[in-house]
């Protein structure tokens, strides 16, 4: 029905349309805004459309020439055992690495919203490790992790445990990057700060006369008022989590003499590697398009999961 | 009876208050306990947080056979580690590469990013949903996808092992930041802007002489993201600029290098004393960026006297009766962002919000934002009931 209504009246919106749209202003409007439409076209739309069409090729940087190759580019990401080897890095090291994240970024942000006297000092120092360049951070805990004379299995022996070779034992290489993400956890954990805020404390009051205890306080309200803050940290951190770069490159593959265990080998590594060492534009064209496809199918799963869970005050 | 009272009695009376706090009214010995325990897990966490640094100004002090005792204070104090630094590495070349970089990246795509987004607040044109869609559909897209294909287009330009890719890219606006500002600028009143247009002030004038004086507090956040972002950014350095010679390096790039220089496995001594004078010179700029910044980095930023006396300045630098409602009631109450939480993207809301201090009725603000803890009281949007009964939600 409301399709006839549209067809019906095509001229009539045509001429409402001319008189809703003032010429000079729609002018002015497209001027300021068309940096970002060229950009765009050029460097977004274009390069993926580019990145496309050399996916399908045998690209030569030197010639600047691109074989046509088919899909054997993507036969190969299939061929070679070190895309699922780093795939599968990844994906464990996001599952590993997201909740982690999150936990301990909503204890701390419960921790210092529940202070009164001095939260801003807190909260700064808290803030501090997010400020850190990546390279400062990894090199402190490159040494702080040394298996046999690092700060952090030295404290653990203090307390008597016996703390693995976190570098070099392919089990505690994921765990190493985790932990050092988690010392940077402070910007999530502002943006439960802020949400955490935002929730009114007459319901704790009116929940506490009910007889409701902390926890079920916590779970009854508290989670549910911040559910907005805690899917939008899900999602940024996953996608953070399956493009690790840094850390991984510092600590392992910035030196190419020495050999990197295989644990380490992380899907943004690898496309790296092929791209800018290997030089293999077109295999890590196809790449890229693979975990493109991955993260919009999880970011698709967490939009759909989120809707359900997700609280908006305002649909009520 | 009498145990009824006590018990209600200081819940009653703290009703009236803005922020009723839970604990007060039983101040027993055990929420007191609480109160302890509370702050030893806080300064835990902070002593946690901090070691690596304490860890990381000592180590830059010590002899390179001490680096690993683990102690916060050197047995032997070698500052000579700062002048041998200086004199293996190119640092001073390093840090200007580092500062141009991230002084034209975070202008650029400040201007680039305000003038779209101005674009986006005040004009109507058709497609202007579907194109600021595509805007918010930019910050979805992983930097993985477009990483090949950009390098192919900026070595085709022949730019492969300049500085350009590095900032390059930032004139074009960036899709954050654009929404950031997209958001600020619909806090701005538009009667003021429809009265300048009666006044005849320019499309031009208007964004130049009243939009952009009126938002410079935005524009440092946009300023200070991008900078530290520039600062960091350790994966386009190492594309385009890694072939070059060191002395066209950026900070990360060239301490990562000095990372292998000087690792044994590379053929030197370990002397990673050195690296963390590196280490400690790369973080020190990020450190008083935020002890002048830090407002602005975790509370977003809160309504001040300035800026009410910068938009009277602006009114009457701009002239016209129009202006004078405006100028007598500069609004007091402005949006507020953080930037993480700015990236609120995927549940933004947008509010008709509160009546703010200086009497301007309406101020459109972005809800989605963090509320700044220090306006609490001039704007606190999202208690206000009003606020939140108009408020949209749209994904």
């Amino acid at each position: 029905m409301a399709n006839t209504m549209t067809v019906e009246t095509t001229a009539g919106t045509r001429v409402f349309k001319t008189s809703k749209y003032n010429r000079r202003e729609a002018l002015a409007g497209y001027l300021f805004i068309s940096p970002w439409i060229v950009g765009f076209l050029i460097f977004t739309l274009g390069a993926m459309i580019y990145s496309l069409v050399i996916s399908f090729t045998y690209y030569q940087l030197a010639t600047n020439t691109a074989r046509p190759a088919g899909l054997a580019n993507y036969e190969a990401l299939f061929d070679d055992p070190k895309v699922m080897m780093s795939l599968g890095n990844t994906l464990f090291y996001a599952v590993l690495a997201v909740p982690l994240e999150i936990i301990f970024a909503l204890f701390l942000a419960m921790l210092l919203n529940n202070v009164r006297r001095g939260a801003g000092v807190f909260r700064t120092l808290y803030y501090l490790p997010k400020m850190t360049p990546a390279v400062a951070t990894a090199s402190v805990f490159f040494l702080l992790l040394n298996g046999n004379q690092g700060a952090i299995n030295k404290g653990l022996a203090a307390i008597g445990i016996q703390g693995p070779q976190w570098l070099l034992d392919p089990n505690w290489v994921k765990p190493s990057i985790v932990l050092m993400t988690l010392w940077g956890v402070s910007g999530t954990m502002v943006i439960f700060l802020a949400a955490l805020k935002t929730v009114p404390r007459d319901l704790y009051e009116v929940a506490q006369i009910d007889g409701a205890g902390p926890v079920r306080r916590f779970f009854s309200i508290t989670l549910p008022m911040i559910s907005g803050a805690m899917f939008f940290n899900v999602i940024v951190l996953t996608i953070a989590a399956l493009q690790t770069f840094d850390q991984a490159y510092l600590l392992f593959y910035r030196d190419t003499g020495t050999g990197a265990p295989d644990a380490s080998l992380f899907y943004a590594i690898y496309l790296f590697q092929q791209a800018f060492r290997q030089f293999n534009f077109g295999f890590a064209a196809a790449m890229a398009w693979l975990l493109f496809l991955i993260i919009m199918i999880i970011s698709l799963v967490q939009v759909k999961l989120g809707n359900r869970f997700v609280y908006y005050e305002s649909e009520r | 009876m009498s145990v009824d009272t006590s018990a209600l009695a200081p819940t009653i009376s703290s009703a009236g208050k803005e922020r009723p706090a839970i604990v007060k009214p039983r101040r027993s010995i055990g929420s007191i306990l609480g109160q302890v325990i509370h702050w030893i897990v806080l300064v835990f966490f902070a002593a946690l947080f901090l070691y690596p640094f304490a860890w990381l100004l000592a180590a830059s002090f010590k002899p390179r056979g001490q680096v690993f005792d683990n102690l916060l204070i050197p047995k032997t104090f070698q500052p000579e580690n700062f002048v041998q630094v200086w004199n293996e590495l190119p640092l001073l070349a390093w840090v200007g590469n580092s500062i141009l970089i991230a002084v034209l990246a975070a202008g650029f795509v400040t201007v680039s990013s305000s003038l779209v987004a101005w674009g986006f607040a005040y004009f109507r044109f058709p497609g202007r949903g579907i194109l600021f869609g595509l805007v918010l559909a930019t910050m979805m897209l992983p930097g993985a996808v477009t990483l090949v294909p950009q390098y192919l287009i900026w070595n085709n330009i022949g730019l492969v092992g300049t500085n350009i890719p590095l900032w390059g890219m930032n004139l074009f606006g960036s899709a954050f930041y654009i929404f950031l500002q997209r958001q600020f600028f619909l806090g701005l009143p538009r009667e003021i802007f429809e009265a300048a247009r009666v006044d005849g002030v320019s499309y031009w004038g208007m964004f130049w002489r009243m939009a952009f004086p009126l938002s410079i507090p935005s524009f440092i956040i946009v300023f200070l993201f991008e900078f530290q972002a520039s600062w960091n950014n350790l994966q386009a350095a190492l594309i385009y600029l890694n072939a070059g010679s060191a002395e066209g390096y950026t900070v990360p790039l060239g301490i990562a290098s000095a990372m292998t220089k000087y690792s044994p496995t590379n053929g030197g001594h370990g002397d990673y004393q050195y690296v963390m004078v590196a280490a400690l010179l790369v973080t020190l700029p990020m450190l008083i960026l935020f002890a002048f910044g830090q407002r602005y980095f975790i509370e977003g930023w809160r309504p001040r006297v300035a800026r009410a006396e910068r938009a009277s300045r602006v009114a009457s630098a701009a002239g016209g009766s129009h202006w004078e409602r405006f100028q007598r009631d500069p609004p007091a109450c402005v949006p507020s962002a953080a930037h993480s939480a700015g990236m609120n993207s995927l549940h933004f809301r947008e509010c008709s919000s509160t009546p703010c201090r200086g009497g301007v009725s309406e101020v459109r603000s972005p809800c989605g934002m963090v509320p700044t803890s220090g306006s609490r009281s001039e704007c606190s949007m999202a208690r206000t009931p009003r606020a939140r009964s108009s408020e949209r939600t749209f994904r």
